[in-house]
């Protein structure tokens, strides 16, 4: 069955004149969180460095003056736990209840081995890396991953600063010989030779990367191409981020998903790359480190929304602190903002919409660390390291107060689609959409590059009044859409909390020309019908199985990576499919139906769209009845598979994901080996049904 | 950090295990004592050293203890020095400012460092 209702009523968009708004207009924060300052003793630095929450509900905190304190919430007061720690920026515990600081030089494990409440052994955990003495080699850290794994980032060096003669680390003299660094004695480099080691420099090994530490205390270099990463930290599905800061190669503040091998940006660290040779990573040509680095999952705009970011931490429970599950929250040393991101995968890249969150006075600036208590709380930790930012400790508490929020942005081939938590009022808001994009070179920043607003096509408000789409002309790649929507307000009067968002599209929906036209000439040579014959027809475009059965179409060539688009058309009470990664015609499949009239529209998993008997797409699925057409696209890109439906991602999932296998073990294709491990011709299938095709559109991964 | 009077005695972790094999020291952490001191450990190749430091009974001289695991054999110190600091070793033989030692006094030995 096709979803039944007119799911979508229609308004034409023109140009909307923005008004500004008075602070009446907009979401009182004070409505809906409480701000709190904590006192904190005043024998320590009130600059935090790292924060984290114990398992019997106590938070730490480390401070730049090098101790790490222990706050009881019951007590409301804080004790000692370790000293003499050097720029802690970072604290995790351990499930043995050590905690593991992250000190200038060496990732520290602190243990309280004779239960006096003080930590007594600093076991060093990794110092595989270089240290210059250079004034800009901040570390910041840990984050773990589900298997124990650690994840640390190590910042560049400044050519703001020398060396120390003494250096720990091999050195890369590649550029710039030792000897004239040695003069500076970790101050001042001579002006001759600041060009020579880079405005960022990466001397000494590991400097702009992170670092993977196994259990076992390997370590590993992960990925490369950071300059000064001040946040890490693990998503709810395991995806590692990492903020870095706009500079030399960093156009804005960036938010990346790092993944292992990988390298986003700053060539400085390429020196100390497997196989990198003598080449001076400065004189690469830019074109050159643009293919090679892995791009923006989301930009900050400098100025506008961030100038320095700091921590990403993942949302919790929404009933605790009034966020969806599954985002991220990130701080800003700068501005008295914490940013909300709503990721998305789009074929098989994170990318996604960064919006305002609580941006008030009342906050401050200097947002550094953070941590969710027992009770939902958010503390905050602020710096400043001489640097813009505050100091002290920060705690905000949600009074329960339903917040009216955007809670996902979604791209679509042509545009966004924006749902709200509550049903928008009669009175639309003015949309405003403007995109811009960015340079990528050795110059500091970035200015705005191609600025334009952006002309509505259409806006759509769907029947539940939850979802917005706005079509735009075009949608291009590697552009920041930012999007407004004044005077946003829910059915019950409560105006919208975070009405802006920056939405950087990494990779579109839609890259024609890279496509080939599976039935651009003419006829069916692309294709073989299956084993009964060739009776699919082709006219005007449109293949069709016509009305007697004749076997699956098969396109000749074999895939296994691909992202394929095409239109279906059902007839009343049918049933197909798109077949592919098979093996003896079982594989990955999605569903063609006539949702309304067969039997397996009721079931969610074998309804239009789906991947057949193992995943079942969004119930909110936007699909066209019996008789007209529907738009797909397939994204197979090695584990990832995505199915999409009229312009909307409805599902996806990563083939050996738990979710995978819990799934595959009730799936009628359990037991099948290396099942979807093999490239397989693409079938359209005959099943006994009238079903037509047309604009069949294919690309290799 | 400011150093408060005259360094009288200077040495590199390297210097002082030049006569081991492999002399690139891997430093493991501390342990702090009751009284707030640490002993540090670190190892040498195979050696595994911890290290403490204490006031020695003398006004400015202060003695280091040592205590090592898996040096079953003889084992020479360089305790060679640009200033003129003494050194007293409370076990083994101290001749040219090289400290030899027997598999058994490595387990644990001290050094009494004082000014001039």
């Amino acid at each position: 069955m096709m979803c039944p209702l007119p799911f979508w009523i229609r308004l034409i968009a023109f140009a909307f004149v923005v008004v500004p708004l008075s602070s009446a207009q907009q979401a009182q924060l004070s409505d809906y969180y409480s701000f709190s300052k904590v006192p904190l003793p005043p024998t320590v630095d009130h600059q935090v460095g790292g924060l984290t929450t114990l398992s019997d509900g106590r938070i730490a905190a480390c401070f730049d003056s090098g101790e790490v304190l222990l706050f009881d919430p019951k007590a409301g007061s804080w004790s000692e736990f370790a000293r003499g720690l050097m720029c802690p920026l970072g604290l995790l515990e351990e499930p043995s209840g050590s905690l593991l600081v992250m000190q200038w030089s060496e990732l520290t494990r602190l243990t309280d081995s004779d239960s006096d409440g003080k930590a007594d052994y600093y076991e060093t955990v990794c110092d595989g890396f270089g240290v210059t003495g250079n004034y800009h080699e901040f570390a910041y850290g840990p984050a773990r991953d589900k298997e124990g794994n650690l994840y640390i980032a190590l910042n560049l060096a400044s050519n703001n600063g020398g060396v120390l003669k003494t250096v720990r680390g091999p050195w890369s003299p590649v550029g710039l010989a030792k000897e004239h660094m040695d003069a500076s004695n970790g101050k001042q480099i001579a002006d001759q030779y600041k060009k020579d080691a880079g405005r960022m420099y990466s001397r000494v090994p590991w400097r702009g990367w992170v670092l993977k530490i196994t259990p076992e205390g390997k370590v590993e270099p992960f990925a490369s191409g950071f300059r000064s990463p001040d946040g890490i930290g693990f998503d709810d599905e395991g995806r590692l981020w990492v903020t870095d800061n706009q500079g030399d190669w960093k156009a804005t503040n960036p938010l990346y998903h790092v993944e292992k091998g990988n390298f986003y940006g700053h060539p400085a660290s390429l020196i100390w790359r497997e196989g990198w040779g003598e080449r001076n990573p400065l004189e690469v040509p830019v074109e050159e480190l643009e293919t090679m680095r892995t791009k923006e999952a989301a930009f900050f705009p400098y100025g506008d929304m961030a100038n320095s970011l700091t921590q990403p931490i993942a949302t919790i429970d929404p009933t605790q602190f009034g966020l969806p599950r599954g985002e991220l929250l990130i701080g800003d040393m700068n501005q008295p903002n914490l940013i909300r991101f709503l990721g998305e995968k789009v074929g098989g890249v994170m990318q996604g919409a960064a919006i305002p969150f609580l941006l008030t006075p009342e906050l401050g600036i200097g947002n550094h660390r953070f941590t969710f208590d027992k009770d939902g709380a958010l503390w905050i930790g602020k710096t400043h390291l001489k640097w813009a930012g505050d100091e002290g400790l920060m705690k905000v508490t949600w009074n329960r107060k339903p917040i009216f929020l955007i809670e996902k942005v979604k791209l679509l081939e042509n545009g966004f689609e924006v749902r709200f938590n509550q049903a928008l009022a009669e009175e639309a808001p003015k949309w405003k959409v403007s995109r811009h994009t960015y340079h990528y070179h050795a110059d500091y920043g970035s200015p705005r590059v191609d600025l334009q607003e952006v002309e509505l096509s259409e806006v759509s408000v769907s029947n539940d009044r939850k979802s917005i789409r706005l079509i735009l002309p075009e949608i291009k790649e590697r552009y920041l859409y930012t999007i407004t929507a004044d005077h946003a307000r829910s059915m019950n009067g409560q105006p919208l909390m975070g009405h802006v968002m920056h939405y950087y599209v990494n990779t579109s929906a839609t890259t024609e020309a890279a496509f080939e036209d599976l039935l651009g000439t003419g006829d069916l040579s692309k294709f073989t019908a299956g084993n009964k014959g060739s009776a699919w027809t082709l006219k005007d475009g449109i293949v069709s199985r016509g009305p007697e059965k004749v076997g699956s179409l098969m396109t000749r060539q074999r895939y296994k990576s691909f992202e394929l688009k095409f239109e279906w058309k059902i007839s009343e009470g049918g049933n197909s499919g798109v077949i592919y990664r098979s093996q003896k015609g079982r594989g990955l499949e999605y569903q063609v139906l006539d949702d309304e009239r067969h039997i397996r529209g009721k079931t969610p998993n074998s309804s239009a769209a789906a991947l057949y008997d193992l995943l079942e797409p969004s119930p909110d699925k936007l699909c066209h009845p019996a008789g007209e057409w529907n738009s797909a696209r397939i994204v197979s890109n090695g584990n990832h598979i995505e199915h999409w439906l009229n312009g909307a991602k409805v599902l996806e999932i990563d083939i050996g994901s738990d979710e995978w296998n819990e799934r595959f073990a009730k799936s009628k294709y359990k037991g099948i080996e290396n099942f979807t491990g093999t490239e397989s011709p693409i079938q359209f299938q005959d099943h006994g049904a009238d079903v037509s095709f047309r604009n069949i559109l294919i690309r290799s991964l | 950090m400011n150093l408060q009077g005259k360094p009288f005695y200077r040495e590199s972790a390297p210097q002082l295990w030049s006569f081991v094999g492999d002399t690139k020291p891997q430093f493991h952490g501390y342990r702090l004592q009751k009284d707030g001191s640490p002993e540090f450990a670190y190892s040498i190749g195979n050696i595994e050293i911890r290290e403490r430091i204490s006031n020695g009974a003398e006004a400015g001289s202060f003695v280091r203890h040592f205590t090592l695991s898996q040096a079953k054999d003889e084992l020479r110190l360089n305790l060679a020095q640009d200033s003129s600091a003494r050194i007293v070793s409370d076990k083994g033989e101290l001749k040219d400012q090289t400290l030899t030692l027997t598999g058994d006094d490595t387990k644990s030995f001290t050094l009494t460092i004082s000014k001039p």
